[in-house]
C-alpha cells in the first residue's frame, strides 16, 4: 500500500468523480479495441501505467497482482478457441481478449490504489449509478474480508495439524480442499445472510440512504 | 393494540429440507411482555425454534388460504405468506453471528437497513437511527466500520439495528455467547431495560437468572419443560438430565 496520507499525489488531488470516469473511460476504450489496434492498445497501456506511478503503485506491488491475475485471464482467453475450435483467428481472439482485460484490470487497479473504497461508493451515488449495483458493490466489499478471515482461519487450522514437511503436490490438495470448503462456507453465510435481512425488511427493494 | 397471546405456537413440527425432524410437536404460549428463556443443549432446535417466531421457517410459508391453520401466530396474526413482512416486523431476531447481521458498511447505515425497509421518512430514519444506537450506548460509532468492531460492538450494533425497527418482541440466539464479562454486562442492561416480549436462547444459567421469569427447555426437538424461572433452575435433576449444568 503506497503512503498517500502523509504525501497526496496528483491522483489523490484529482476529484474523485474524475478519477471514477477516468477509469471507466479507459475500461470501455480497452474494450472497443481489437487486436489490429496494437497501437492504440499500447498507447492505451502507456497511459494506465503511467497513471500508475503517479499513483505510487510499488512495481512488486503490480507484479503480485499480475501473478494472480495473468493465469486466470489467459484460461478466459482460451476458452474461447478451446469451446469453438482453433481455427485461424483463434490467436487472435484470445489475444484481443487478454489485452483487453490486461489494460481494464490495470485501471481497475489504479482506481483502488488511489480512491478509497468509500469514496468510491459515494461518487456512485453522486453520480447516480443505479443503486442496487452500489449495494452490490458495498456488500461485496463488506464480505470480501470475512471471507478472506474465513480463508485465514481454514489456513491456521490447516497449518496446526500439518506435521513435517509436506510435499508440493500435497499442499495443492489441500489447497484445493481448503477452497471447497470456503464456497461451502459462503454459501452457508449468505443464507445467513439473506435470513437476516428478511428479518429486517428486505423486500427485494433497495431504498437509497444518505 | 394489546394482545392476549403475543406468541403462540402449537404442534409445531419441523425439519430441514425433509430430513429429521429438528421440532417435535412443541406447542407454548407467550403473553405480552413477558421474558422467557429457551435452555437446551446444541441441537436442541433452539434456533430454528426463534426463526419460526420470525416467519423466517418454514422456506415457503403456507397461504392464506392453507386448509389448516400455521403452527405460529403472532399477535393474532398466523405466520403465512400475507403476513410475513409484518411479523417480521413486530418480531426483532438478534442471531448467533453478529457478523451475519452487520451488511451496512457503516454502524449507522447498517441500523438505518431496517427502518429504510419500513419505508418512514428520513427524519424518522434519523431519529430511530440516532435513539437506538443510544439505547445500546454506541452513539459515538454512527460512522464506524462495521468491519473494525469488537464482537461486543458488533452485537450491540446488531441489537441497535434490531430495536431501530421498533419490535414488540425481541428472539434472542445465543447474544451472550463468546463475550467478556464487560460486554456480558452492558449486553444483559440494555435487555433488561426493554420493555416487550423477550425471548433468550442461551446456556447462561446466570443471565437467564437476572433476565427472565419463565423457562422452556428444549431437547432434541421436544419441549421438555415450561415452567417458572426458579421452579426449573432450582430442579437440579431436570438441568442434568438435559445437559444444561457441566
Amino acid at each position: 500500500m503506497t503512503d498517500t496520507k502523509t504525501t497526496p499525489t496528483v491522483p489523490f488531488q484529482l476529484g474523485a468523480i474524475l478519477k471514477l470516469c477516468f477509469s471507466v473511460t479507459i475500461v470501455l476504450l480497452a474494450c472497443s479495441l481489437s487486436w489490429e489496434a496494437w497501437p492504440a492498445a499500447g498507447a492505451l497501456m502507456a497511459v494506465v501505467l503511467a497513471a500508475l506511478a503517479c499513483g505510487r503503485v510499488r512495481f512488486a506491488v503490480l507484479l503480485r497482482r499480475l501473478a494472480l491475475f495473468l493465469p486466470i485471464m489467459t484460461l478466459v482467453a482460451l476458452s474461447i478457441p478451446l469451446s469453438q475450435g482453433f481455427n485461424p483467428t483463434w490467436l487472435k481472439i484470445a489475444a484481443t481478449v487478454l489485452m483487453r482485460g490486461l489494460i481494464s484490470f490495470l485501471s481497475g487497479l489504479w482506481l483502488i490504489q488511489v480512491l478509497p473504497f468509500d469514496n468510491l461508493l459515494l461518487t456512485m451515488r453522486t453520480l447516480r449509478i443505479p443503486a442496487v449495483v452500489v449495494a452490490c458493490l458495498a456488500m461485496m466489499h463488506r464480505y470480501l474480508f470475512v471471507l478472506w478471515e474465513e480463508t485465514d482461519r481454514i489456513r491456521t487450522a490447516r497449518r496446526a495439524r500439518r506435521l513435517g514437511r509436506v510435499s508440493r503436490v500435497a499442499d495443492w490438495t489441500a489447497s484445493i480442499g481448503l477452497i471447497g470448503t470456503l464456497i461451502i462456507r459462503s454459501l452457508d453465510r449468505g443464507n445467513r445472510i439473506h435470513r437476516a435481512m428478511l428479518a429486517r425488511g428486505w423486500d427485494g427493494h433497495l431504498r437509497p440512504w444518505h | 393494540m394489546t394482545h392476549a397471546v403475543a406468541i403462540d405456537v402449537q404442534e409445531l413440527t419441523f425439519g430441514y429440507g425433509g430430513g429429521p425432524e429438528v421440532l417435535r410437536d412443541v406447542s407454548f404460549r407467550i403473553t405480552p411482555s413477558e421474558r422467557v428463556a429457551l435452555l437446551g443443549p446444541s441441537g436442541a432446535g433452539k434456533s430454528t425454534l426463534l426463526l419460526h417466531l420470525n416467519a423466517l421457517l418454514p422456506e415457503t410459508l403456507p397461504p392464506p388460504s392453507s386448509q389448516s391453520p400455521p403452527p405460529v401466530t403472532i399477535d393474532d396474526l398466523p405466520a403465512t405468506s400475507e403476513h410475513a413482512a409484518e411479523i417480521r416486523r413486530r418480531v426483532g431476531v438478534l442471531f448467533q453471528n453478529p457478523t451475519d447481521q452487520l451488511f451496512g458498511a457503516t454502524v449507522g447505515r447498517d441500523v438505518a437497513f431496517g427502518p429504510l425497509h419500513l419505508d418512514l421518512n428520513s427524519d424518522e430514519i434519523q431519529a430511530r437511527v440516532t435513539q437506538a444506537l443510544i439505547d445500546v450506548k454506541l452513539e459515538a460509532f454512527a460512522e464506524r466500520d462495521t468491519a473494525r468492531l469488537s464482537l461486543g460492538e458488533r452485537k450491540r450494533a446488531c441489537l441497535a439495528g434490531v430495536l431501530a425497527c421498533r419490535p414488540g418482541c425481541l428472539a434472542l440466539d445465543e447474544p451472550f455467547a463468546n463475550l467478556d464479562p464487560r460486554g456480558r454486562r452492558q449486553l444483559r442492561d440494555i435487555l433488561g431495560d426493554f420493555s416487550g416480549t423477550l425471548i433468550l436462547a442461551t446456556h447462561d444459567l446466570g443471565l437467564v437468572r437476572d433476565l427472565t421469569d419463565r423457562v422452556i427447555v428444549l431437547d432434541g426437538g421436544r419441549l421438555c419443560a415450561d415452567a417458572a424461572t426458579e421452579v426449573i433452575l432450582g430442579d437440579d435433576q431436570l438441568l442434568e438430565r438435559h445437559g444444561l449444568v457441566a
